[in-house]
């Protein structure tokens, strides 16, 4: 037999529980913690029962009748696929033109000349990085030193610099959405070359290497298709060029 | 003595072994974990650098890194916060690892002995604290060595002194496809405790013993490193990333335990052990002790700087430079400057966009080339983020004539301090290799002026009126009789804020369910105001706070608070401060005095008899490495009078871990149990746990012994926290945040 102590306190219990998925806020004050984490419980428990959709995939189609450009990034970490918007052309004291590209989720992507230089909306945010840009040319214009700024836990910037050697890997035929482009395979092998700011000297003695591909256009202009590393929480990211 | 192990031990070691290497070589049991994997292919992420640490070395049943029941000389990662849970023949030890520095850790244990019938209790309950500094690291053929003070501080029943060292050496992988192992060879010479078995030599004769059902709680130093000594060692050995198997001499006789009473046999100096890495941040272990015991222990250790989930905020608006959208004479003109209509209207704009990046505009001012803008955020932790989006929404939004953007986040009504920054530095920075440094170069920090004159207020914000309907849980520990009691029910919290700088709030609390009314009564020489608790718990429907507070700014640097009405569950009352804190000042000083009444305990609007006048004068500094020290001298609720020193490690991510003791004019005896006031604290940040944006946290303040002396009245809105987050050195150690 249950004890009616015990009983009441599983009613209890039930009670709270559903104040936890009730708890609700409202004003200029903000939501407290507790409403804030029966939100993310609520939140978690509609996650896991939407039914699972297949990401919709471009069509050269779709993209005209978008008009701006687009492109398509797949997150190697976390397989995920996802399309960005074109928000910004604008250029700065720095060699090459940047382009941000923003998806309705929040994900933001800057790139100097077809590279990597800022995430926005990530985990594990690289914040700048500074790439070999020369001039207009697309991709990466020399080898040399490289760095990233990347946004780690305690919200401190660490700076990883890398030692890169810039290799052209011959002409490569690309089909992206039903059209076909001639491009060279650029590859870019960077080693670690001093890691600073580490605060537990845990990455001291070992030596690592990140590839960065670019695929440019054989006529010059643009970078059809990369695969770039973000940094050690984003890991690395493959980008599909898909402007019309 | 050392007798030879026992058949079944045998046959146990046996199979354990067998089991671990078939588990080894085909499962692995859990999520994955970080492990260094060899010859990575180049262009894998296992190649390319991680942040992510290897786990951390492994506990041993005092919490600290360590064998079996012996220490080892390893420090956990810097900022490690480490529970774990022991047990072993009836004696169960809850324990907490905070590694505050590279070389240093500290350490809170609460144990039960049971069976122990000494001192009055069948279980005995007590509670200690550790703490341990590196001596010097491990060199090539140098080992690690550090000394150990267990218990130093408590009534003194696990009190041990010890030096100890630790040796690591690769060991040959077992297959192809993991890596090498590692084997760590340890030995230490332990006094107290660890010098009760097997002893060697004799510092100074006979150790002053502790003396059980004493109030305790003073250090014990006239025993450190006194009486007999004895070595003890042992040896880990992980073949690989996931399992270890342990094995040591123990230098503790359990006098106490084995002798005095009968808790268990000690029939051996040796233990064994075989633990598993079931994730990054948990590791179980099972143990054969003393030739007689099973036992277990649970490990679960977390990193401020490794958050549960990254923090991901959604971009903001990107920066568009002038040069691509003022491109002729008439966009650059001073003209709207002059119209009111027009500068409503860009208050507007500011306001709605502001509103997209979750923050509020309370003013804007708007001059030619200059304008400021008043905000208040409730939803980012760090002001450095909020700044930034606010600065994206004045150069996006502001006419190109504006050049100066001045930044000022408020609180409560009043100006925090004010970020200058020129807008073409803004344009010009932000995909800069160095972005967030560059910037902060070129920005300056100051005192939050007088709003001007000329400043537009939003419309529509005063009166507003907030609330928050959520469940709350109230936890009770150390209770002799029930170590862990716990209520929960629900929070109805709600305020008005009438104008700015004023705020009416109330929290009502409904308790559903819970068991901490069934507490022990109090027993004090001093007036109860803290040890009634149980009294103050046996009502359903309470009245938490009600109260009105004012907040203003005296002048430069000068800040105040007044407070009138309900402020806690136990007391009421009148309650002001003035808090003086430069911007660039790592000191803060502040005064505040409260006349309480004590509130009658079934929390509605009534009071006792007991009224009392308490107050402090207190100073707050930044040091290095996050630390924040703070001296408070005054006198206390209960009538006594003394100073309080707290220091707390402020995690720029909103962590923050900290201890505090309180030493007033009342004496030992009057005290009770513990001899004075004293405890740690710990918050956790939402943030850090959800991975989206938040200024919540959740934490515990521990105390060994709750009793009257020392205490403080808890009034809400104190000034110093809010204020430091938005002053100079908070916002420079939050640089990266500000172009996210």
């Amino acid at each position: 037999m249950i004890h009616p102590l015990r009983l009441r306190f599983g009613a209890a219990l039930l009670v709270a529980l559903t104040g936890l998925l009730s708890a609700c806020s409202k004003g200029p004050d903000g939501p407290t913690t507790q409403v804030q984490l029966s939100q993310a419980i609520r939140e978690a428990i509609q996650e896991r029962r939407a039914p699972k959709t297949d990401p919709v995939r471009a069509t050269r189609a779709m993209l005209l009748e978008l008009g701006n450009p687009h492109i398509e990034i797949v997150v190697e970490n976390l397989d995920f696929l996802g399309y960005l918007a074109l928000v910004l052309t604008r250029s700065d004291d720095q060699p090459g033109t940047i382009t941000q590209w923003n998806g309705g989720d929040g994900t933001a992507l800057i790139l100097r000349n077809g590279m990597l230089i800022a995430s926005r909306g990530l985990g594990g945010n690289l914040l700048s990085a500074d790439v070999p840009a020369r001039g207009q040319q697309p991709g990466p214009g020399r080898g040399g030193q490289r760095s990233y700024q990347i946004r780690s836990g305690d919200n401190i910037a660490q700076r990883l610099t890398f030692a890169c050697s810039l290799q052209d890997l011959g002409p490569a035929r690309l089909e992206i959405v039903e059209r076909s482009y001639n491009t060279r395979h650029l590859q870019e092998y960077c080693e670690t070359g001093s890691l600073q700011n580490d605060p537990q000297g845990r990455i001291q003695g070992e030596t690592h290497v990140i590839i960065n591909d670019y695929w440019v256009d054989s006529r010059g202009g643009e970078v059809w298709q990369s695969r770039q590393w973000a940094g050690p929480e984003i890991g690395y990211l493959r980008i599909r060029n898909l402007t019309n | 003595m050392t007798r030879s192990i026992s058949l079944s031990f045998r046959t146990l070691l046996g199979s354990a072994a067998v089991l671990m290497f078939a588990a080894s070589a085909t499962l692995a049991w859990g999520p994955e974990i970080t492990q260094r994997v060899e010859n990575p292919q180049p262009g894998s992420p296992e190649a390319a650098p991680r942040f992510k640490p290897l786990p951390p070395p492994s506990l041993n049943f005092y919490g600290s890194a360590g064998l079996i029941d012996m220490p080892s000389s390893e420090m956990l990662p810097d900022g490690q916060y480490a529970t774990s849970y022991s047990w072993f023949g009836g004696q169960s030890r809850y324990n907490v690892t905070f590694q505050a520095l590279p070389w240093l850790s500290a350490s809170f244990r609460y144990n039960g002995i049971r069976n122990l019938n000494l001192y009055g209790y069948s279980t005995y309950y007590d509670r200690g604290f550790d703490v341990r500094a590196r001596l010097w690291r491990e060199g090539k053929y140098r080992p690690e060595v550090t000394m150990g003070l267990q218990d130093f501080a408590g009534t003194g029943v696990y009190a041990a002194e010890y030096f100890v060292a630790t040796k690591r050496f690769q060991t040959p992988a077992l297959s192809h496809h993991s890596g090498p192992g590692q084997l760590k060879v340890t030995l230490g010479l332990g006094w107290g405790r660890l010098g009760s078995s097997g002893a060697i030599g004799n510092i100074g004769g006979q150790r002053p013993s502790f003396v059980g059902g004493s109030t305790g709680g003073n250090l014990s130093y006239d025993q450190w490193f006194r009486g007999d000594f004895a070595p003890f060692g042992g040896i880990e050995w992980q073949p690989n990333e996931r399992w270890s198997l342990k094995a040591e001499y123990s230098s503790d006789a359990y006098v106490t335990e084995t002798q005095d009473s009968n808790v268990f046999e000690r029939r051996s100096s040796l233990n064994f052990g075989a633990e598993y890495q079931y994730s990054d941040r948990t590791r179980f272990g099972a143990y054969y002790l003393y030739g007689s015991e099973f036992g277990f222990n649970v490990q679960f250790q977390l990193n401020p700087s490794q958050p549960m989930t990254p923090l991901a905020i959604p971009a903001g608006p990107p920066v568009v430079p002038r040069s691509q959208w003022a491109k002729t004479e008439a966009h650059w003109g001073q003209g709207w400057s002059q119209s009111q209509p027009q500068k409503i209207q860009l208050r507007d704009q500011v306001a709605e966009a502001l509103k997209r990046e979750g923050l509020i505009l309370e003013a804007i001012d708007l001059q030619g080339t200059r304008a400021e803008v008043r905000y208040r955020n409730s939803r980012y932790r760090s002001t450095a983020q909020a700044s930034g989006r606010v600065a994206r929404v004045m150069a996006n939004t502001l006419p190109a004539s504006v050049e100066t953007f001045h930044i000022t986040p408020l609180s409560r009504g009043v100006g925090l301090s004010t970020l200058k920054l020129r807008r073409s530095d803004l344009e010009a920075l932000e995909f800069d290799p160095e972005a967030a440094d560059a910037l902060l170069a070129v920005a300056a920090v100051g005192d939050a002026s007088e709003m001007p004159a000329t400043a537009l207020h939003s419309a529509e914000l005063y009166p507003a009126f907030s609330y928050n309907f959520a469940p709350y849980t109230a936890p009770s520990y150390f209770d002799p009789d029930r170590p862990f009691r716990i209520d929960f029910g629900v929070d109805l919290k709600a305020s008005y804020a009438p104008a700015p700088g004023w705020i009416i709030a109330g929290t009502l609390r409904q308790r559903l369910a819970g068991n901490v009314a069934g507490g022990r009564a109090s027993a004090s020489a001093l007036p109860p105001v803290r040890t009634d608790a149980s009294r103050y718990a046996q009502y359903g429907t309470t009245l938490q706070n009600l109260y009105v507070a004012h907040n203003w700014k005296q002048g430069r640097n000068l800040y105040g608070r007044a407070t009138a009405g309900i402020f806690e569950t136990m007391f009421g009352g009148v309650s002001a401060e003035m808090l003086w804190k430069p911007v660039n000042s790592r000191l803060a000083l502040g005064v505040e005095g409260n006349y309480v009444i004590q509130r009658d305990y079934d929390q509605r609007f009534s009071f006792l008899d007991y009224k009392t006048f308490t107050g402090h004068a207190s100073a707050y500094y930044e040091l290095n490495n996050n630390y924040i020290l703070q001296l408070d001298a005054g006198r206390y609720l209960a009538g006594d009078y003394g100073a309080t020193m707290s220091l707390d490690r402020v995690f720029n991510n909103g962590w923050s871990v900290g201890a505090f003791f309180t030493r007033t004019n009342v004496s030992a005896e009057d005290f009770g149990e513990g001899s004075f006031d004293k405890g740690f604290r710990f918050s956790i940040p939402l943030d850090w746990v959800l991975g989206k944006p938040s200024q919540n946290s959740f934490g515990l303040t521990v105390r060994p012994t709750q009793r009257d002396g020392g205490q403080r009245v808890h009034v809400p809105g104190r000034l110093y926290g809010g204020i430091r987050a938005s002053h100079r050195d908070s916002l420079r150690d939050q640089r990266a945040r500000f172009w996210e």
